[in-house]
C-alpha cells in the first residue's frame, strides 16, 4: 500500500477544517475599503449628457416603494426611462446599498436614503442635489420643514442629499368604540377624561389602561394597551420617545429636536429623566400592556390592534392603511387617532416620533445614470405623484401642496372606515409641528447604539434588570461605541 | 494506380506491431508510485484545490480584517491595530454571554436531535412495508427553508393565536408569558424548532450506516444470547460511531452558523438570551460593519468549530476507518 495513501480520518478533518473556513468566512463576508470621501457640491451633468434608457432602484420594502413600482410604468412611458426596482426587508436593503455605496460600485442608480442606516454614515456618497434642485426649479420649499431636516441633509451641511420621501411617525391609535361605551364610566372613576387627547399625559395613559384592564370586559377587548417592546428596534423607537417626553436625551447636547448633534457627545441615559422614563416604561409594559408585548415589534402591535386584542397603542400612522381594510382587521369602523401622550417634561414636549425618508442618486452612478436618476427622483416626490402613493394607501405626502388639495383635506377631517386616504386621518399634520415632533441624532452609529438601547431594554422590560441598572449599562454601552 | 502498402503480419494473419494480450508491465504502477501524491489524493485534487481557493482566500481576507480597524463607513480610514480586536474580543461581555448561548442552543440541540435521531432511524429500519413512505414523511421538515420555519413556528407559538401556545395554555402553562417572550422558554423552543427541522439529516445518516451492518452480526449475538437491547448496546451501537461522528460534526458547524430561525423568531431576545455567538458576528460585520471586530470574533468561532469537529472525530470515531 502506498504511504501516500490518503487516510480517512485525516480526509475527514482536512475536509472539516476546510469546510468550516469556509462556513465561517461566509459568515463574515470580506472586503471593506475607505470610501473616497465626498465634496458638498456637485453639478449635475451637463445638457449634452442623454439620460440613460434604465436605471436601478433600491428601497427598503416599504408600502409607498410597493405603490410607487405599481405605477412607475406611466414614468417609463412619459420618460422613455425604464427603473427595475430592488425592495427587501430593511437589512438587506442597509447591506445591499451600503456595500454598492463602500466598493463605489454604482450598482443603484436611484436609493432609498434611510437617514439613520444610511443616510447618516454615508451622505458622502451621495450624490448633492442642490446643483438639481436650482436647475429644475425644483420646489423644495413645497416640503414640510421636519421632513427636510430629518431626510435631506446630514453632517452639518446646508447641502440636500435626498428629496422627503417618506414619513412615517408614530402617534396614537386607539379604539373609540371602546370609550364610547365605558369612556363617562372611566372619566367619572378616574376624575379625567378618559378618551385619548393630545392633552393625556403618559401617567394617565397608565391609569387609562389598567381601567381597562380591570373593567371592559376581554370579549369587547382584553387588554389597554400594547407596546413594541420586543428585543427589536421598535423597543429603542417607543422609548426614545418616552425619554423625550419625561425630559431625558439619549446624548449630551441633543434636544430631539434637531438631529444634528455635537462633536464628542456624552450619553445621557443616567440622568434622573431618563431613568424616570425606564422606570414607567417598566411598569407599563410589565404590569399593564398586555403580555405578549415583549414578543411585538411595530407589526406585532399593529396585528394585536387589528385584531382586537388591545385598546390602545403607540404605531406608526401608516399602519392606518391595515387597520381600515376590512379584510385585515376587525377595527375599521372604531380605529381613531391622536397625539402620543405628553409630558411630564417641561423643557419639551415630545408627542410623536418621525421615522421619514428620502429618495437620493448614488454618486458612483454614470452622468446619464444620474441624470436619468434625477428625472425619477423629482417624478417620485412631485406633488401628483405622491397624491398617486396617497390614493394607493402606500404614501404619505411630505408636501404641503397636497394636503391642501379639496380630497386629501377633506379625508383627513373623515373617520377611517369613511376615509378615502386612510393615511392622512391620523394628527400627522400636528404631530410634524416643531412643538411636538421628537427625531433621533443623525450619528453615523445610530444603528448600533440603537441596539444598546433596545438590548438593554429588552432585559429591562423581563425583569432581568433594574431600571437604573439598564440605564447605567446603556451609558456603557454608548461610551464603549462612542 | 497507386501502390497498395503491405502491412507485416504473423503466420496467423495477425499485424506483427498489434497488442496480442501481453501483460503490461510495471511502468505504470511505478510511475503513479513516483509521484509526490497517492493516485486517490491526486483524484481529489481538482476539488480540493477548488475548495482551497474558495476557502483560503476569504480566510486570508479574515486574517487581516482581524488586526485592522475596518468602518465600512466613507469617513473612516482602516487602522492596523494588531491584536486589538482580539484584546477587545476578550473584554467584551457581549461575546461571552453569546458563546455560554450558544453552549446551550448547540449542546441542547445535538444531544437531542441524536438521541431522537438515532431512535427514529433504529425504528425505521425495523419498518418492514412502507420504508420508503415512512423515511419520506419523516424527512419533510428538512426540505423546509430555515427562514420559512422560522415564521412557521412564531406563528404556531403567537400568543395570541398560536395553535401551540392555545395548547399549552390549556395546561396552564404560559397564560401570562409568551413563550417566545420569556427569557426561561425562549431558548428551549428555539432548540425544539431546530430538533423538530434537523432530526431528520442524523435519521437519514445513520439509517443509511444501518442498512450497512450485515445480518449475520446479529444472528451470531443471538446464538450468544444477547437480548435486543444487548444488540443495539454491543453492536449496533459500536458500528454506529462513524455516522454518529458525521452527523455531530455536520450539525455542530451548522447549529455554530446558522441563526436565521433565531433571526426571524426572536432577534437575540429577551434580554439577549438567544443571541447565539452566529448572530453576534452577523451584526457586528454585516449590520454594524465593524468589519475587523467581526472578523476576529468570527474567527474564533472558526477555531472553536474546528476544534469541536476534531473532537467529535477522535472521541467517538476513535481510529475507526485508519488503514494503520
Amino acid at each position: 500500500m502506498s504511504d501516500h495513501r490518503l487516510r480517512r480520518r485525516e480526509f475527514i478533518q482536512s475536509t472539516g477544517l476546510t469546510a468550516g473556513i469556509a462556513a465561517t468566512a461566509g459568515c463574515i463576508g470580506g472586503g471593506g475599503g475607505s470610501g473616497g470621501g465626498g465634496g458638498s457640491t456637485s453639478q449635475p451633468p451637463g445638457e449634452n449628457v442623454e439620460a440613460a434608457s434604465k436605471i436601478q432602484f433600491i428601497s427598503e420594502s416599504t408600502p409607498p416603494s410597493q405603490a410607487l413600482r405599481s405605477i412607475v410604468g406611466r414614468f417609463t412611458e412619459r420618460t422613455g426611462i425604464e427603473v427595475e426596482f430592488t425592495l427587501t426587508p430593511l437589512l438587506n436593503y442597509t447591506e445591499k446599498l451600503s456595500s454598492d455605496l463602500t466598493s463605489q460600485a454604482g450598482n443603484y442608480d436611484a436609493v432609498y436614503v434611510d437617514p439613520y442606516n444610511i443616510g447618516a454614515p454615508y451622505y458622502p456618497d451621495l450624490e448633492p442635489l442642490d446643483g438639481y434642485i436650482k436647475q429644475n426649479d425644483y420646489d423644495m420649499d413645497d416640503h414640510i420643514d421636519i421632513h427636510i431636516s430629518a431626510c435631506s441633509q446630514y453632517g452639518g451641511e446646508n447641502t440636500s442629499r435626498a428629496l422627503p420621501y417618506d414619513c412615517p411617525t408614530i402617534l396614537l391609535a386607539y379604539r373609540g368604540d371602546v370609550f364610547d361605551e365605558y369612556g363617562e364610566q372611566a372619566s367619572s372613576d378616574l376624575g379625567f377624561q378618559a378618551e385619548p387627547s393630545p392633552d393625556m399625559t403618559w401617567s394617565q395613559y397608565a391609569e387609562i389602561a389598567r381601567w381597562i384592564n380591570e373593567n371592559v370586559p376581554d370579549d369587547v377587548v382584553p387588554y389597554g394597551t400594547g407596546h413594541m417592546a420586543k428585543q427589536h428596534q421598535s423597543l429603542a423607537n417607543e422609548f426614545e420617545m418616552l425619554q423625550w417626553a419625561f425630559g431625558g436625551t439619549q446624548l449630551e447636547g441633543f434636544d430631539g429636536k434637531s438631529p444634528q448633534i455635537p462633536e464628542d457627545p456624552a450619553p445621557q441615559f443616567t440622568s434622573d429623566a431618563s431613568v424616570e422614563a425606564a422606570k414607567f416604561y417598566t411598569t407599563l409594559v410589565d404590569e399593564i400592556a398586555h403580555p405578549a408585548s415583549t414578543t411585538w415589534d411595530w407589526s406585532g402591535v399593529a396585528q394585536a390592534f387589528a385584531n382586537g386584542k388591545i385598546a390602545m397603542a403607540p404605531e406608526w400612522h401608516e399602519f392606518n392603511g391595515l387597520f381600515s381594510d376590512p379584510e385585515s382587521s376587525q377595527v375599521v369602523d372604531a380605529v381613531r387617532w391622536t397625539l402620543a401622550p405628553s409630558g411630564p417634561a417641561k423643557n419639551r414636549n415630545v408627542q410623536a416620533h418621525y421615522g421619514g425618508s428620502g429618495i437620493g442618486i448614488n454618486k458612483y452612478a454614470s452622468d446619464a445614470k444620474r441624470k436619468a436618476a434625477w428625472q425619477f427622483i423629482e417624478w417620485t416626490t412631485s406633488p401628483d405623484i405622491q397624491f398617486e402613493l396617497l390614493k394607493a394607501a402606500g404614501g404619505t405626502p411630505t408636501r404641503r401642496s397636497v394636503y391642501e388639495r379639496d380630497p386629501v383635506a377633506q379625508a383627513i377631517d373623515q373617520p377611517t372606515a369613511e376615509s378615502e386616504f386612510p393615511n392622512v386621518v391620523p394628527p400627522v399634520l400636528e404631530g410634524w409641528k416643531d412643538e411636538n415632533i421628537g427625531q433621533r441624532p443623525h450619528h453615523a452609529d445610530w444603528l448600533q447604539l440603537e441596539q444598546v438601547i433596545y438590548t438593554e431594554g429588552s432585559k429591562m422590560v423581563n425583569v432581568n434588570k433594574s431600571p437604573q441598572g439598564a440605564m447605567e449599562s446603556i451609558n456603557n454601552g454608548f461610551s464603549n461605541v462612542l | 494506380m497507386a501502390e497498395q502498402q503491405s502491412v507485416p503480419t504473423t503466420a496467423a494473419g495477425i499485424p506483427s506491431d498489434a497488442y496480442v494480450g501481453k501483460e503490461p508491465d510495471d511502468q505504470g504502477k511505478a510511475r503513479l508510485e513516483s509521484l509526490p501524491i497517492s493516485f486517490e489524493m491526486l483524484l481529489l485534487a481538482p476539488s480540493i484545490l477548488t475548495l482551497a481557493v474558495l476557502s483560503i482566500v476569504p480566510l486570508a481576507v479574515m486574517l487581516w480584517l482581524s488586526v485592522m480597524e475596518v468602518n465600512f463607513t466613507p469617513v473612516n480610514e482602516q487602522i492596523f491595530v494588531g491584536a486589538e480586536n482580539y484584546v477587545e474580543m476578550v473584554n467584551d461581555g457581549g461575546v461571552w454571554n453569546a458563546w455560554q448561548t450558544t453552549v446551550v442552543y448547540v449542546g441542547g440541540s445535538l444531544v437531542l436531535q441524536l438521541g431522537l435521531g438515532v431512535l427514529v432511524a433504529v425504528m425505521l429500519h425495523r419498518v418492514i412495508k412502507g420504508e420508503n413512505v415512512f423515511t419520506s414523511i419523516v424527512i419533510m421538515p428538512m426540505m423546509i427553508a430555515p427562514v420559512v420555519v422560522g415564521l412557521l413556528w412564531q406563528f404556531l407559538l403567537d400568543p395570541s393565536f398560536g395553535l401551540y401556545t392555545y395548547l399549552v395554555n390549556q395546561l396552564g402553562l404560559f397564560t401570562n408569558r409568551p413563550i417566545l417572550g420569556d427569557p426561561d422558554s425562549a431558548m428551549t423552543a428555539l432548540i425544539l424548532m431546530d430538533t423538530w427541522q434537523w432530526t431528520p439529516l442524523i435519521v437519514l445518516i445513520v439509517l443509511a450506516r444501518l442498512k450497512g451492518i450485515p445480518e449475520h452480526l446479529y444472528e451470531a449475538a443471538r446464538v450468544d444470547g444477547a437480548t435486543g437491547f444487548t444488540q443495539f448496546r454491543y453492536v449496533t451501537l459500536p458500528l454506529l460511531k462513524p455516522a454518529i461522528a458525521i452527523a455531530l460534526l455536520l450539525r455542530s458547524m451548522d447549529l455554530m452558523r446558522y441563526f436565521a430561525k433565531v433571526f426571524i423568531t426572536t432577534g437575540g431576545g429577551p434580554s439577549n438570551t438567544t443571541k447565539i455567538i452566529g448572530l453576534y458576528v452577523y451584526e457586528q460585520s454585516l449590520r454594524f460593519f465593524n468589519l475587523g471586530y467581526g472578523a476576529a470574533v468570527g474567527l474564533f468561532m472558526l477555531v472553536v468549530t474546528v476544534l469541536m469537529g476534531l473532537v467529535f472525530v477522535e472521541t467517538i470515531m476513535g481510529g475507526a476507518g485508519d488503514d494503520e
